[in-house]
């Protein structure tokens, strides 16, 4: 008997808990809803737009900067003289020029050699190697000149005032104190005008005094002129090509 | 034995009732805040956007400004990098050999007479022909007190003629 109404009272009581579960969470129910929306908003809508607006600050930030490089680089360019770049840009490139220099070279000792009353007699040209990617490429010049001490230490210092750029790699003499030979090896330079500009955004390298010092330098090489070559004289037979 | 809880259950469905009033009054304002902070987001996004292509347009009317000032950044860059290379080959240093042989030369006394000379930027040999002990007593005093980081007398001869021939690498 006792065992039949524990039985039958059961499902009751469950009822009756249920029932008062419902109650007691159903003031719940709205701020747990808000919550949810809360969460869901966050998730979906405030972080990924916070994260935009803090990405846009970046961008903003670094926009800021960009332009500020750009305004001055416009002001900068804007109060170049052109001319006198212009007028450097055509000592450096007079200095150090754009194709191989080797045949200037050669006419700038020509005719150093003729007004110092120096002999000339070898001279070989050959096609440096630069280890340098966006180094100067170099062509060697080895001669064999002969003259008077002051003669040649007169060629050799004119050699130095010259264009295109000339370096002495070295010297070597032989003589009996008044007529000395001597093996001279010398180094030209050439290289070609820088393809692009350098990116947009990057600040502008104005001329400095290390540059102006430079072209300085440079511009007190003096360039010979290249001269022309006689023609040979003309054969005394009508044809030449004509058989004996 | 009878228990009444009729009455208790009033009191706690009135405080249920109290309860809830206040957590979805407050769950409301909650909501209300939340939205006037994403309203505030977006309102902040929208300005940040606006300043963003602001900027990207000022930059793009000033790189049309750059681009027709390409002529004077073209020669710019070329002088800039004429006188890089030529920074890197100038060698203004005293080592130079042409300039080492000059200021060798310029210190010789009258009678000394330069019989060899082997001048490379790493070593400068010379050798000297002088005709008495004392020009070359005359030219080493010279050499001395100049500016040469090292000097060295490779060999000294004194030839059948009586002549003195010095060898020396001046650095």
């Amino acid at each position: 008997m006792i065992g039949q109404t524990f039985n039958q009272n059961r499902p009751l009581s469950q009822s009756l808990d249920t029932q008062g579960l419902k109650t007691k969470t159903r003031s719940f129910w709205v701020p747990l809803s808000i919550f949810f929306v809360i969460t869901a908003l966050s998730i979906t809508v405030l972080g990924p737009q916070t994260q935009s607006i803090f990405d846009t600050r970046e961008h903003i930030v670094q926009l800021q900067q960009d332009n500020r490089v750009l305004v001055d680089k416009k002001n900068k360019l804007t109060s170049i003289d052109k001319s006198l770049l212009t007028r450097q840009a055509r000592i450096a490139v007079s200095a150090i020029p754009v194709e191989s220099s080797g045949l200037a070279a050669l006419a700038t000792v020509r005719n150093k050699a003729f007004s110092s009353n120096i002999t000339i007699n070898q001279l070989r040209v050959s096609e440096g190697e630069s280890s340098e990617k966006d180094a100067a490429k170099e062509v060697r010049l080895q001669f064999e000149i002969s003259g008077s001490l002051s003669d040649l230490l007169k060629f050799i210092d004119s050699l130095s005032k010259a264009a295109p750029l000339l370096r002495i790699a070295s010297v070597k003499m032989v003589g009996d104190g008044v007529t000395i030979s001597t093996d001279l090896e010398m180094k030209t330079f050439w290289a070609e005008l820088p393809v692009s500009l350098p990116p947009l955004n990057t600040p502008l390298n104005q001329v400095n005094k290390k540059d102006q010092d430079l072209l300085g330098q440079m511009n007190n090489l003096k360039a010979e002129s290249l001269g022309f070559v006689a023609p040979a004289s003309a054969s005394a037979r009508e044809n030449p090509f004509a058989p004996y | 034995m009878g228990i009444n809880l009729v009455g208790q259950a009033s009191k706690k469905e009135v405080q249920n009732k109290r309860l809830t009033s206040v957590l979805k009054r407050t769950s409301f304002i909650v909501l209300a805040v939340y939205f006037v902070a994403l309203a505030f987001v977006f309102g902040v996004k929208v300005l940040f956007s606006r300043k963003d292509a602001s900027l990207v347009l000022e930059g793009q009317n000033l790189a049309k400004q750059i681009k027709v000032l390409s002529a004077s950044e073209t020669l710019l860059n070329t002088v800039k990098n004429r006188t890089a290379l030529a920074g890197k080959i100038i060698d203004n240093s005293p080592q130079a050999p042409e300039k080492l042989l000059v200021e060798v030369i310029s210190m010789l006394p009258i009678g000394a007479k330069v019989i060899q000379v082997d001048a490379q930027p790493d070593n400068f040999n010379v050798l000297i022909e002088t005709p008495d002990s004392k020009t070359l007593t005359q030219i080493f005093s010279a050499i001395t007190a100049s500016q040469f980081t090292s000097i060295e007398l490779s060999s000294l001869n004194l030839t059948d003629t009586g002549v003195y021939n010095a060898s020396l690498n001046i650095r």
